[in-house]
């Protein structure tokens, strides 16, 4: 009796905490976001390299598509709150802190690009996607297990780009906004089994 | 004579509603009165009665206030709420593992 009674309040408890994992846990919109920008602006860039090299426009190029991909953000941000009103939560808090000092690093790096007119130097997405790779792991380690596995992607890619100056725009979206999308689909994928699976059928 | 372990007993907890409003507030800072509706799976009315037991047990504490002119109520963890929810699951994985 005393046994069946702490399953019983052990499922309850159990149960919860999934609800809230799942609750809290749903980056994908933002993933979805970034990951086709990162995409689109990649592949611009790669288009303005092969047609007519044109370095200066890189940077104001990604400005843009990051001013875009910030108004998206907090867009996605406010109908968070529409539908979980009131409601702080550690997620959401190191999702924003992660993703914040990644872009606070990448945004240095352009704003320096173009002050020291140094935009042709290979080395800058190199440098992006090595920051990408570290803030993605730290994601992956707090809240998304893919995230991990791109993130650690993002260190050989790193050196390919290196070898590969000119592919640098295609590489770097196809690893990174590729990969974002992947993770977005998987998370949503992950949600959606959760929801229909373990935790739907428990009410209390 | 072997002792058989028996759950730790806390009236607070004899509701499955009250548990599963502190196990939802125990891994979040705060919640807003839907969230903590949708997650613990109850009606608007039960919601109330059981916080307000819980806050007068010292084990949550509800903050009013206004956005704009919306009122909003968001409910956390108290410390002892926490130890207490601590200490009941550990009673709950003592009678768990010993009768395996």
């Amino acid at each position: 009796m005393e046994r069946e009674q702490a399953l019983k309040d052990v499922a309850v408890i159990k149960s919860v905490f999934e609800k809230t994992n799942i609750y809290f846990s749903n980056q994908a919109p933002y993933f979805i976001l970034w990951g086709s920008l990162i995409l689109a602006a990649s592949l611009v860039q790669q288009l303005f390299f092969l047609a007519e090299p044109a370095p200066w426009a890189y940077p104001l190029l990604w400005i843009i598509f990051v001013l875009i991909g910030a108004a998206g953000s907090i867009i996605i941000g406010k109908a968070d709150k529409v539908t979980l009103p009131q409601a702080t939560n550690y997620y959401s808090w190191i999702f924003g802190l992660l993703w914040g000092s990644g872009s606070l690093a990448m945004a240095i790096i352009v704003c320096l690009s173009l002050v020291l007119s140094i935009y042709e130097a290979k080395f800058i997405m190199v440098f992006i996607i090595i920051i990408t790779g570290l803030v993605l792991v730290a994601t992956g380690l707090f809240l998304h297990r893919p995230a991990l596995y791109l993130g650690v992607l993002c260190f050989p890619v790193s050196i390919v780009m290196v070898y590969f100056p000119d592919w640098q725009p295609s590489i770097f979206g196809l690893v990174t906004g590729g990969g974002f999308l992947v993770i977005a689909m998987l998370s949503l994928k992950k949600n959606r089994g959760k929801r229909d699976g373990r935790t739907a059928g428990h009410r209390i | 004579m072997v002792e058989r372990p028996v759950i730790e007993y806390n009236p607070v907890f004899q509701s499955q509603v009250r548990l599963a409003i502190v196990a939802a507030l125990f891994n979040q800072p705060a919640l807003g009165f839907n969230a903590l509706k949708e997650l613990t799976g109850t009606t608007d009315g039960n919601l109330s009665t059981h916080t307000q037991k819980l806050e007068k047990c010292g084990y949550i504490q509800i903050n009013k206030r206004f956005a704009g002119k919306n009122p909003q109520t968001s409910y956390s963890l108290t410390e002892t709420g926490r130890k207490a929810f601590t200490r009941y699951v550990e009673s709950l994985e003592k009678v768990i593992k010993k009768e395996c």
